[in-house]
């Protein structure tokens, strides 16, 4: 692993290697990546890849080159200073061996540069400080490209100008190229197979460098308009284990720290600096790694005081890891979080207020416990973007706190949830399963697992499953049943643009027995197809300004809890009768289902239901999980969600009603919807008198009309004044049979009773047995093993036992203990 | 033949019996010779009509006894061997496949000896955690509009 020392076109130093450049022309000097690549491949030939492979690192503790085996991005980055010397890395890279130094899990690649002579290091250093010119260090911890990016402390450029760069040189101004291509392309940087790259640890007892398998994807949320950002909260779900596998135990544990970092920008100008809360764990030196901290429940949460900014002289955010405090904050060093809310207050330009906070987690295994990532912020976009005065809201810790949720790479998604909203909040986590919005820190819940009552990561992924009903031509909305009222006054309010019939845009409309949360607060939104499209005048949508919920793009699942099986017939002496006992499991709406005993005896039987709204199909799964993996026991489905009926014709004659003697309602449209009336009553829907159906075709009397418009308003009020599917159902018969208007959507669809439980429970039946309390001394017990009789004591019952070993018994005596044998004895003198 | 007479407090099937034995004492032996139950003349001082058990020094056999009093001061031993206790260690050697064994430790295998009872016992266990019933809190209702877009 250790190259030659035909590096000739580096210079060995005691902590890394110096590449000089004399050449003043900084297009000739960009190509470093090729002088590296150039080095590499005159320094061995058994680099297979050597463009995968880029520099080669002196590991001072192990005294030796060791060759960089880790590569994970080419990134693009420059630095600048207030001179027009410029320096570009095109790839930096470094070796998992040599990254992470046994005494400290930092691996510190500084760059700097000299105006005068212009000469770039590159080199290592184990500690968190460095400087070299006229140019701030730069630390990179570990070798995550994310963490490159962030220390980049220039504001971006777009990437077409570094394009533009690379092909002629044209520099366009200080501008960190990495941070921009972030943050247009963010997946080119993300890592996928992190751990598999991840940094080794140096053993001192087996004194080898060990891949260290718990290091995982850095946790970046990356937040637009946000702004005034003073605190953060850190929520884990399960269990983080910082420290090494017990693989590694017996090396020092002065690597796997924890490390959170936050940065905060604005556009135009950087402002804000790296800040960051480090805690080691450092274990007892060349002892055991035997450091397991249970970090299920805790959570790390804190922010800051009103208008405090800058260094803060304390520490304000301790870690609490099992017994021992970590200290998470290097006062001397680093500032936590930067307040970005403007600084001059009497800033106007909305634009120059967006902030972009990022904030980065890493460590072992962080990203997989993490349940909620969140920060807090005085103010969100449209309270900044309406506030003049620049003064920080008065809201309360909860109403400030904010909620991100995590894609597959580990970035929030953009989805923050404000405060209170938090509690009710389901959205889609980083696989594609519902954030948890009850974490319960103080380890509540069933099913055996603490903190979480209902884990959000355990279990079947539901992704992929499709919603129906709405398509490219339609929307969704979750509405409440005041909402839906609302939506009706609306309707029949005199802000319906003139000609335009909201009913004919209503495609359909269901009821389902659950409280559903959207994916954010919206209008009701019509579309207006006949309104007259005026680019930068009208539009077509109609805005009714009915605030409700936009139904999510997606099904949801909900954790329906686990049952622990327990082994009850063990418990009374007879455990093979658990085995006779009948498990019948009730998954909610659906149905009883007969479980195999043999598979959830003694088993904890967890389920999962998934809503799809729209259809209202509710589908639902039970099972156990045995040597890691699941086992479905049962599954099943049901359609819970009700058609309720619309009637565009309805709305028409309702609203031709509220006018009343409005007659611009042409004579056509009246007798279309009358038609639609008739043919309704008799296609078997209204089996009642049909007597105001008559009126209505016996001629066009304006008293018929405002009657069938009175009753479809009662009617439309149904979700305002009924609670349940019962009363819907007495005033769905109402409307057909008592006034014989039509139902012209379809009426019913949930199979389903909603009366029945939406907990499963299972119904297990057990047998009741007797038995004397000698029974084992009498009778023994089934055994079904060879032994020697010798090494038994008490009763022992043996069929069929060969006594021909017997020496000097008669025959009748060898039959008699045969006999004896078969029909039991006491063995060791037991009686 | 010489014999012990004594107590047995042990049950018959147990294979190393609890004996207490007097001395030796020399026997008359009635014709027929019976090595499997022979039946002993003795003094009836040698002989308690309350012993019950008795080993044979010449075959190394030991016997359950009944003793019976004879006239002229005799008392009649008629013997029945016992094979457990006679050969209780060439049985301590075997090697048997134990069908039950009051020390055995897997208690998963049905045993038909346990009287089942007809009437059966029925548990409800209800799941904990169940985030469903939480969302239809209260006769939670949600209406799905869906409109053309």
């Amino acid at each position: 692993m250790q190259p030659s020392t035909k590096y000739a076109s580096t210079e060995k130093t005691s902590s890394g290697f110096t590449y000089k450049e004399t050449d003043d022309n900084i297009a000739t000097l960009f190509p470093l990546n090729s002088e590296i690549d150039k080095s590499i491949a005159y320094s061995t030939n058994t680099i297979p890849d050597y463009k995968k492979y880029s520099m080669a690192c002196w590991a001072a503790n192990a005294a030796s080159w060791y060759v960089n085996q880790s590569i994970h991005a080419d990134i693009p980055w420059r630095y600048s200073s207030s001179s027009t010397r410029h320096a570009y890395v095109k790839s930096l890279s470094v070796s998992k061996d040599w990254a992470c130094n046994k005494q400290c899990n930092f691996m510190n690649i500084f760059l700097s540069a000299n105006s005068q002579n212009r000469e770039y290091n590159f080199g290592y250093n184990t500690s968190a400080s460095s400087t070299a010119g006229s140019f701030s260090s730069k630390i990179i911890s570990d070798f995550d490209v994310n963490k490159v990016l962030f220390t980049a402390s220039v504001s971006g450029i777009t990437k077409t100008e570094w394009e533009t760069f690379l092909s002629d040189g044209t520099v366009t101004a200080n501008h960190s190229i990495a941070l921009a291509d972030f943050l247009e392309n963010p997946a080119n940087y993300m890592i996928s197979d992190f751990q598999v790259k991840s940094l080794a640890t140096w053993n001192s007892n087996t004194s080898k460098w060990v891949s260290n398998e718990l290091i995982y994807p850095t946790v970046l949320i990356d937040s637009e308009e946000m702004r005034s950002i003073v605190g953060y909260k850190i929520l884990f779900y399960k269990n983080l284990h910082m420290g090494c596998t017990s693989d590694y135990a017996g090396a020092n544990l002065y690597c796997d720290n924890m490390t959170v970092y936050t940065n905060a920008w604005e556009y135009g100008t950087m402002t804000s600096q790296i800040d960051q809360i480090n805690g080691n764990i450092l274990g007892p030196a060349n002892t055991s790694l035997l450091v397991y901290p249970d970090l299920s429940g805790d959570e790390i949460i804190s922010h800051c005081e009103d208008g405090v900014t800058g260094t803060f002289s304390t520490p304000w955010t301790k870690f609490n890891i099992g017994n021992d405090f970590i200290d998470m904050y290097e006062s001397d060093t680093y500032t936590l979080v930067q307040d970005t809310y403007p600084a001059d207050a009497s800033t106007s330009h909305p634009n120059a207020w967006r902030k972009h906070f990022r904030q980065m987690i890493f460590g072992a295994k962080v990203s997989e416990c993490l349940a909620q990532i969140g920060v807090y912020f005085w103010d969100d976009t449209v309270s900044a973007l309406n506030d003049s005065s620049c003064t920080p809201d008065d809201m309360s810790l909860s109403e400030s706190m904010y909620l991100g949720a995590m894609n597959s790479a580990g970035v929030t998604s953009g989805v923050w949830i404000r405060g209170e909203d938090i509690d009710d909040y389901t959205g889609p986590n980083k696989d594609g399963s519902i954030i948890h919005p009850d974490f319960d820190p103080s380890g509540g819940g069933g099913g055996g697992g603490g903190g979480y009552d209902d884990d959000p990561w355990h279990g079947i992924s539901f992704s992929g499953v499709g919603v129906g009903g709405a398509g490219a031509f339609a929307k969704c909305y979750y509405m409440t049943s005041t909402e839906l009222a609302n939506l009706r006054s609306w309707m029949n309010s005199i802000n319906v643009p003139e000609g335009f019939d909201p009913m004919q845009q209503i495609i359909g409309l269901s009821q389902v027995p659950v409280t559903l949360s959207g994916d954010a607060p919206e209008n009701v939104v019509f579309v207006n197809s006949s309104a007259v499209y005026d680019p930068g005048v009208t539009t077509r949508a109609v805005d009714t300004g009915v605030s409700t919920q936009q139904a999510m793009g997606t099904p949801i699942s909900y954790y329906l809890g686990s049952v622990d099986i327990v082994r009850r017939m063990q418990e009374r002496g007879e455990p093979y009768l658990d085995y006779d006992c009948q498990i019948e499991l009730y998954l909610p709406l659906i149905g009883m289902f007969s479980l195999d005993t043999q598979a959830v005896m003694g088993r904890t039987i967890s389920a999962y239901a998934v809503l799809d709204p729209v259809s209202g199909t509710l589908a639902a799964y039970a099972y156990v999980t045995k040597d890691g993996q699941n086992l479905p026991v049962a599954y099943g489905s049901t359609s819970i969600g009700v058609d309720l009926p619309i009637s565009a014709q309805q709305l028409s004659v309702s609203r031709a009603a509220l006018k009343q003697a409005n007659a611009q309602l042409g004579a056509s449209l009246l007798s279309g919807a009358l038609t639609m009336l008739a043919a309704a009553s008799s296609g078997g829907k209204s089996s009642g008198s049909g007597a105001k159906t008559s009126t209505g075709s016996s001629g066009l009397s304006a008293a018929g009309i405002r009657e069938a418009g009175s009753d479809y308003m009662k009617a439309s009020q149904v979700g305002n004044v009924f609670g349940d599917f019962m009363q819907w159902g007495r005033t769905i018969r109402q409307l057909s049979y008592g006034n014989n208007t039509a139902v012209a959507g379809s009426f019913g669809g949930s199979t389903a009773q909603w009366s029945y439980p939406f907990t499963p429970y299972v119904k297990i039946i057990r047998p009741r047995f007797e038995k004397p309390s000698n029974y084992a001394h009498s009778q023994g017990v089934p055994c079904v093993q060879t032994k020697t009789i010798g090494s038994c004591t008490g009763f022992i019952q043996c069929v069929g036992a060969d006594v021909s070993g017997i020496t000097g018994a008669t025959d009748l005596e060898l039959q008699a203990i045969q006999a004896a044998l078969s029909n039991g004895i006491y063995a060791g003198g037991g009686s | 033949m010489t014999f012990q007479f004594g107590t047995n407090s042990s049950s018959n099937e147990t294979l190393h019996k609890s004996v207490s034995l007097g001395s030796e004492i020399s026997c008359i032996v009635k014709d027929p010779i019976d090595v499997m139950s022979p039946y002993l003349i003795v003094k009836s001082s040698e002989v308690e009509l309350t012993d019950n058990y008795a080993l044979s020094s010449d075959t190394g056999r030991y016997y359950f006894i009944e003793v019976e009093d004879l006239p002229g001061g005799r008392r009649g031993v008629q013997c029945t061997v016992d094979p457990l206790m006679s050969f209780a260690s060439g049985i301590d050697a075997l090697t048997v496949n134990v069908e039950r064994y009051e020390g055995a430790t897997e208690s998963d295998i049905y045993d038909s000896g346990v009287c089942l009872i007809a009437r059966n016992e029925v548990v409800i266990e209800s799941f904990t955690g169940c985030e469903f019933a939480k969302a239809s809190d209260n006769n939670a209702r949600t209406y799905i509009l869906t409109v053309a877009n």
